[in-house]
């Protein structure tokens, strides 16, 4: 028997279907994942964040219409509500930080003990750099390095033009550049 | 140095690699004669090569966890369904968005802007703000831009973005309620077809009921930093039949079943959890969420009807009033 098509188990959510939202989230859980997970460089954190994306786009169901692929629609939603998360505990995390006046402590990903001391500095400089992108900037930026969407599916993703997306992918890079600059003289 | 403007878009295929050939040969006759462009490209590439990109994999499904969110979800709109139609009692009143009659105190803008029902951009100033986390100007800035420039700005999503805005990231519950009753006002269907506004609505609406400045929403706020079982059972005795004090039901059981270690559902957790209490405040509570929970989702009207008649004879007004619209219900269905 065929699979059944993301749209075709939308529609199932919409009519009460609660077990066909939990075959689209095994579809879609893993690119959420793998989006928040370098966003908050903590599989704990990354896995909050997915869980609250995939939720909020379950709350938001009713508002996808069936005249639309359905993928464009949860990628969009669900990387939107992942963005959001993630920033609002990554800012979290510095209030405390800040409010218990540890100096120079950063957080640092320590999920894989292969990871060397250079790699992971990367890593932590890229997710703040991250930070200073516009809304619009990160989700391209997400999905075209780490999702590997091609620069039309992300136009369709976040509906705009195929014009936007490649302006907005030249200036979130050229804004990381400025803030890695720096960062990545010292590690060469 | 900076790229000529008008070639950030083609830049920015190259930076994908997704240039046509027409495209490869009209960027490069112009990195040719710009060496501004040319360096900036290059420098781009290579940021964009030191920046990983590896898979992660997802360590474990979520879809047991959301799953097991969609059903309390579910038992606890039922519950704000059965709220919303309790008689107000002295100090307590929970209604839903719907059909709700403004005070003559609180003056409301009354724009009725059509404004056709497509996303609108939204300006650069508003955006940087946000990108910036300045959070507060942000607000400021869109509020003003509602009220100066509505032919503008008076979008249903504006509206929404504003205020939750305010309750989100700024805990300005005064100013969210506000937020909400104007975009109420001025998009009643757009309003009632968003329920995570009208939730939060709710919340305020309840919250203001009880004191105008929205303690108990600090309160929430303060319980749900400490986490614990205790400060949660503290809430629900302060703020008995509340939408939050059904929520720290859920918090508590979800902290007996992370105490057990094993993967149980709401309705096991929480019978655990009530066993442990002894507050008459927080056992009614528990209670009427069982019983709801027993009614709309377990399928045991019986059981419904033995924890819901037990809360029907607490002393806790809120919760006996809300256990005897539950019984009614039951009756006649």
């Amino acid at each position: 028997m065929d699979e059944p098509s993301d749209e075709e188990l939308a529609a199932a959510v919409q009519q009460g279907d609660d077990h066909a939202y939990g075959l689209l989230v095994e579809r879609y859980q893993g690119r959420i994942f793998a989006i928040a997970y370098r966003y908050t460089g903590n599989r704990e954190e990354a896995l909050d964040v997915t869980q609250v994306a995939l939720y909020r786009a379950y709350e938001k169901i009713e508002s996808w219409k069936p005249t639309g692929p359905f993928g464009g629609w949860m990628m969009r939603l669900t990387v939107n509500a992942a963005i959001d998360e993630a920033r609002r505990l990554t800012r979290k995390r510095r209030l405390v930080i800040s409010e218990h006046e540890v100096e120079g402590l950063e957080p640092v990903a320590k999920d894989s003990p292969e990871q060397d001391l250079q790699r992971v500095e990367i890593d932590q400089r890229v997710r703040d750099a991250l930070q200073i992108l516009s809304p619009t900037q990160c989700q391209v930026f997400m999905l075209r390095h780490y999702d590997e969407m091609s620069l039309q599916e992300i136009a369709d993703v976040l509906e705009c033009s195929l014009g936007s997306v490649k302006v907005h992918l030249f200036r979130a890079v050229r804004k990381l550049r400025d803030e890695l600059k720096d960062a990545l003289e010292e590690l060469r | 140095m900076k790229a000529c403007d008008e070639y950030e878009e083609l830049m920015g295929d190259a930076l994908a690699g997704e240039l046509t050939a027409d495209a490869e040969s009209k960027l490069q006759d112009h990195l040719a004669d710009c060496a501004n462009c040319a360096a900036e490209l290059n420098s781009l590439r290579k940021t964009l090569s030191a920046i990983p990109s590896e898979s992660i994999d997802l360590p474990e499904s979520l879809r047991p966890a959301i799953e097991q969110q969609i059903r309390v979800a579910r038992a606890k709109s039922a519950r704000v369904r059965v709220a919303s139609t309790i008689a107000a009692a002295a100090a307590l009143v929970i209604v839903a968005g719907i059909g709700y009659s403004t005070s003559k105190s609180d003056p409301i803008p009354q724009d009725t802007t059509i404004v056709a029902n497509t996303a609108p951009t939204l300006p650069a100033a508003y955006t940087e703000y946000l990108a910036n986390e300045e959070y507060p100007k942000a607000f400021i800035w869109l509020q003003n831009a509602i009220e100066e420039s509505p032919e503008n700005y008076d979008a249903p999503e504006l509206h929404a973005a504003l205020a939750q805005l305010a309750y989100e990231e700024l805990h300005w519950y005064p100013e969210a309620y506000q937020a909400y009753k104007n975009y109420r006002a001025s998009h009643p269907e757009a309003f009632r077809d968003a329920g995570e506004d009208v939730r939060r609505f709710t919340i305020l609406d309840e919250a203001h009921a009880i004191d105008t400045n929205f303690a108990s929403l600090h309160d929430w706020e303060r319980t749900q930093s400490e986490g614990e079982v205790v400060e949660y059972a503290k809430y629900i005795e302060r703020y008995p039949g509340t939408l939050f004090a059904s929520d720290a039901v859920v918090h508590i059981a979800e902290l007996v079943a992370e105490e057990s270690g094993a993967d149980v559902d709401f309705r096991s957790a929480a019978e655990t959890a009530l066993a442990r209490l002894d507050n008459p405040v927080v056992v009614a509570q528990f209670k009427l969420e069982l019983g709801h929970y027993y009614l709309h989702e377990g399928n045991d009207r019986n059981q419904a009807r033995r924890l819901l008649e037990d809360v029907e004879s607490s002393s806790v007004t809120a919760l006996a009033m809300a256990a005897q619209k539950s019984l009614a219900d039951l009756q006649e269905n």
